[in-house]
């Protein structure tokens, strides 16, 4: 895996975001629009032209506004979820339109339309709630194409009637205006939606194309110690007859060989691996426990900048001794901070019979973290083994400064 | 005398192998099979000391292979490999598997850990728990895990949600917040990264 370069991922963690705030934004202003269509229209109608005369109106109205908005939010959220689903995993088309929420919101705005008195605002509310389904591509604008034009028309029907109740501009207004927002909203939320996606394929083709470039060096490496492996071995098979001494020498040349290019591929390979020193950590956790030891864990918050170039190798070489040797039950792995150094303390019990501590592979580390001023400290007791590393926490934002 | 078992598809590797530890005094090379099903018959016939399994075989992997054994006998087991994928060793030390190597060792340190292994000792290549060490973590929640799992094979999302007992809605939830976290397009993509990743 490629270990992506820092700026990048902060710039597309701010871009992300910044995609989600842009979501709350446009889901928030349409139940916004929504809220005041149904508020404007009950002032004008039940509170300024009725002045409270029947409470069981008022009731009704409250009540099947309060449904509209709440159906309004759950569909917004199923919108956004369906939004990352492919086709296969949405619901049906016989769900996406009877369910709960769709067939309460259109009763609800039947029950308004009614108690105010006007289809034209039943008739908004319910086109309204039907925008946001999820319909097939060009299938929602054209629908909305059609929807304002019968609202225009019923409007027209209205006011010819015996008692029209929009009659005053800002009710013609929100009725009419409010499904073409709610659509536009939907329509521009999943602009960029796509263009988030875009942005993210974006960075899975340069990752793909750092992979090509170490396909390609990997090719030229194994291609060279393939060659040259070869004539030796051609070289031993002439000679193994005339001079079997020499023969063995080449075919242990080739061996040679064989070990640089494993080494070679290795080293290219592991310029692409690499993980935070936190989830470093925590995979020696899964590990050891895997092997049936207990565990605790216990990693400062802030570890991610702890010099993982110092600390990994000796997660690495203690996680591998605690395995290799095994027979213990417990072990205790722990970074924090403490003032202005690193702490690195691991702890186990090592099992009857167990060579651990013999460090070897601890001294090469010890020496190290030495020169970048650091210290190991490794101590075997009857019944526990404790390795302690201390780094200076300048190493990592240096580091950190100049790469 | 050590009893050895050797399983490998690869014909070639697996005979070289075998005569170069036949070579070795205190080696015996009791049975030599190319695939797991075969492996895990035998050693239960033979019952070898220790069985040395590839990790990539058709039919059922090394590891698998060392969990039936391992079940049934109580052979030592070492899975060898070329490439450990994440989270192998993690399953092969679940699993119970003694010992692993990669197939780079030379036949004397194949040996060697053979030896380790049939005295009681578990040996792990520090190269491969060097590899399992920076394996990427998974971001995704184990409910998450069980979805992705219970959905790898093309099943719908009625099936998923049957199978785990939950809500068809909630599958979607899970389904929309594992495509947000990994940032792709369709669940089967999802489920081919979780797999090629070792989180399930």
């Amino acid at each position: 895996m490629t270990t992506p370069d820092p700026t990048p991922t902060r710039t597309a963690a701010s871009l992300a975001r910044g995609v989600t705030a842009t979501g709350w934004y446009i889901a928030t202003s349409m139940v916004f629009f929504l809220l005041g269509t149904v508020v404007v229209w009950g002032l004008v109608v039940l509170v300024a032209r009725e002045g409270w005369r029947s409470p069981v109106a008022l009731v009704a109205y409250v009540g099947a506004a309060v449904i509209v908005v709440t159906c309004t939010i759950l569909l917004l959220t199923r919108y956004r979820r369906d939004g990352d689903l492919d086709d296969g995993d949405r619901p049906s088309w016989r769900r996406r339109f009877l369910s709960l929420p769709v067939v309460a919101a259109v009763l609800a705005s039947a029950v308004l339309g009614v108690v105010a008195g006007s289809p034209l605002l039943g008739a908004a509310l319910v086109g309204a709630t039907l925008c946001l389904v999820r319909w097939g591509p060009g299938i929602r604008w054209r629908g909305v194409v059609l929807l304002e034009v019968a609202l225009v028309v019923l409007w027209l029907l209205e006011q010819a009637g015996p008692m029209p109740r929009s009659d005053a501009f800002v009710l013609v207004f929100f009725s009419v205006a409010l499904p073409m927002t709610q659509a536009l909203s939907l329509w521009s939320w999943d602009v960029v939606l796509e263009l988030d996606s875009a942005r993210r394929t974006e960075a899975r083709l340069a990752a793909v194309q750092e992979r090509l470039r170490l396909a390609g060096e990997l090719h030229d490496l194994q291609g060279h110690h393939l060659q040259v492996i070869a004539l030796q071995l051609e070289l031993a098979e002439r000679m193994i007859h005339r001079d079997p001494d020499a023969a063995a020498r080449q075919i242990a040349l080739a061996r040679t060989s064989v070990d640089e290019a494993r080494d070679g591929t290795r080293a290219l390979a592991g310029r692409f691996r690499g993980v935070p020193l936190p989830d470093e950590l925590a995979n020696a956790a899964d590990l050891l426990r895997a092997a049936g030891l207990t565990v605790t864990l216990d990693v400062a918050a802030d570890a991610a900048s702890a010099p993982a170039d110092l600390l990994g190798p000796v997660i690495r070489e203690c996680t591998t001794n605690v395995l290799k040797h095994g027979g213990g039950t417990w072990a205790r792995l722990g970074l924090e901070r403490v003032g202005d150094v690193w702490r690195l303390t691991m702890a186990n019990d090592p099992g009857a019979g167990s060579t651990i501590g013999s460090g070897a592979g601890l001294e090469g580390i010890a020496h190290r973290v030495g020169v970048a001023g650091g210290d190991v400290a490794s101590r075997r007791g009857d019944d526990r083994f404790d390795v302690v590393v201390t780094v200076p926490a300048e190493v990592a934002s240096v580091r950190e400064g100049t790469g | 005398m050590i009893r050895v078992l050797i399983a490998d598809d690869e014909d070639m590797i697996r005979t070289a192998l075998a005569t170069l530890l036949a070579l070795e005094e205190d080696l015996e090379v009791v049975a030599e099979c190319a695939d797991g099903e075969t492996a895990v018959s035998r050693a239960l016939e033979l019952r070898p000391d220790v069985c040395l399994l590839d990790l990539e075989m058709p039919g059922i992997d090394g590891v698998e292979a060392a969990a039936r054994i391992r079940q049934r006998i109580p052979a030592r087991c070492v899975v060898v490999t070329r490439h450990a994928r994440p989270g192998v060793l993690r399953r092969a030390l679940s699993a119970g598997v003694d010992g692993f190597v990669p197939k780079s060792r030379p036949a004397g340190d194949v040996a060697a850990v053979i030896r380790e292994v049939a005295a009681g000792r578990r040996y792990v290549d520090p190269e491969i728990a060097a590899d399992a060490l920076s394996d990427e973590r998974s971001p995704l929640t184990d409910r998450e895990l069980d979805v992705l799992r219970a959905g790898a094979r093309g099943e719908t999302i009625a099936d998923i949600a049957a199978s785990l007992h939950l809500s068809s809605g909630t599958v979607r939830n899970h389904v929309s917040s594992i495509l947000g976290k990994l940032g792709l397009a369709t669940r089967q993509q999802a489920a081919i990264t979780a797999r090629e990743r070792g989180w399930i």
